[in-house]
């Protein structure tokens, strides 16, 4: 990798300029430095041009950055879903759930689903069941007496499928002598 | 602490960083909202000197943050702080320099320089007569500066602004950008040659005259 190819010479110079050279090392530099204008030249340039990048501005973050860094934490929570727990850093004032808690909410939750069910479901059985009126045995004599020809051709009647049909059945015209 | 050596649990007590982000280990809210503060300037800062883009620069940075706290069961206090940080921040802001290598910007023509009209460059080889000391404010010196770190590469730009702007020495570039100290030295050299190079008609700019050839 061209990053890591060796080229001594200016890599001993700027770990010079950079204080990174052993104390041994470090008098070599500067013995060399006296005797060599052009590696003098070379290493003021190199200081100079480095010290050129104090020029560029040092951005401060905007004053809402950290409260929306902490929004974006609340926020990205649902995408985490996964094996481990959501890494969530809610609003600075919020504490941050526990697995305990989240446990006791998940069942809180259906805890609650269960009540409304119950409430939906058992509850109008046991307030709005229909039971039937009680009837006075004359009230009795009088239904059997009424279904009574029902009774009588209970046979007949279970060969049609639909009410409509057997009704339309009761029809003299149908079962007169022809004509 | 359990699971803490001694030597890294009496660093911990030194340290504060490593122990507020202890507390974030386990689950203190508070106390990730005062990392993010204790160190939002220092992370926009580079991801900025990075990328060039405070917008991009913000976003980037707290995408560090959320790595951290996502992260932060991972986190052993063996090192400073700050270096595991700016691991993290390293190996996005690589990420994100690749990819925008990858999908280069097209320039500008010369004559399209916009309001500052042409650049110190251009100014220079139309008027042998302009010196940087009568012509060039400090907004243009800037860009320029500015172009001459985004020709770096990106590993390049990365040690330089940890070097320059977090002033970490070279053990410490190594240990956040994953590579042995002799390559930090080879990529800083390799760096700062070519930052030589670009600058060089802006270091003598001040009026200060270069050192004499033949100063004793």
């Amino acid at each position: 990798m061209p990053d890591q190819e060796e080229d001594p010479q200016p890599n001993e110079l700027i770990a010079y300029l950079d204080g990174e050279l052993s104390e041994h090392d470090h008098e070599d530099m500067e013995r060399r430095l006296g005797a060599d204008p052009a590696l003098r030249r070379e290493a003021d340039e190199l200081k100079r041009a480095w010290e050129l990048l104090d020029f560029l501005p040092q951005a401060e973050p905007s004053p809402a950055f950290a409260s929306r860094t902490l929004e974006r934490l609340s926020v990205s929570r649902p995408t985490e879903a996964g094996k481990r727990r959501a890494a969530v850093a809610p609003p600075t004032n919020t504490p941050i759930e526990s697995p305990r808690n989240a446990w006791l909410r998940r069942a809180m939750i259906i805890g609650a689903a269960l009540a409304v069910f119950g409430v939906g479901y058992l509850v109008p059985g046991i307030f709005f069941k229909r039971t039937p009126p009680e009837l006075t045995q004359s009230e009795m004599e009088e239904q059997m007496a009424r279904d009574l020809r029902v009774i009588d051709h209970l046979n007949l009647y279970q060969h049609g499928d639909e009410l409509g049909f057997v009704v339309g059945l009761d029809q003299p015209d149908l079962f007169g002598d022809a004509p | 602490m359990s699971g803490i050596g001694n030597t890294s649990a009496q660093m911990a007590l030194r340290d504060p960083d490593i122990r507020l982000m202890l507390r974030v280990r386990a689950d203190d809210a508070e106390a990730f909202a005062e990392l993010v503060e204790r160190y939002q300037q220092r992370v926009v800062g580079i991801m900025n000197h990075l990328l060039g883009n405070v917008e991009e620069a913000e976003d980037l940075a707290q995408e560090v943050f959320l790595r951290v706290y996502r992260n932060r069961k991972k986190y052993r206090p063996t090192a400073k702080f700050s270096t595991w940080l700016f691991t993290i921040a390293n190996n996005l802001a690589l990420n994100v320099m690749r990819r925008r290598h990858r999908k280069p910007t097209v320039p500008l023509p010369p004559q399209e320089s916009g309001p500052l009209g042409p650049r110190p460059q251009e100014q220079l080889a139309i008027d042998p007569g302009f010196t940087p000391a009568r012509g060039l404010r400090q907004r243009e010196l800037t860009a320029i500066i500015r172009q001459a770190l985004e020709e770096l590469n990106e590993r390049q730009r990365m040690a330089v602004v940890l070097n320059k702007f977090e002033e970490m020495n070279y053990a410490e570039i190594a240990e956040v950008m994953g590579l042995s100290t002799k390559a930090v030295k080879s990529l800083l050299s390799r760096a700062r040659a070519k930052l030589r190079e670009a600058l060089q008609p802006y270091v003598y700019m001040d009026g200060t005259p270069p050192p004499p050839p033949d100063e004793e």
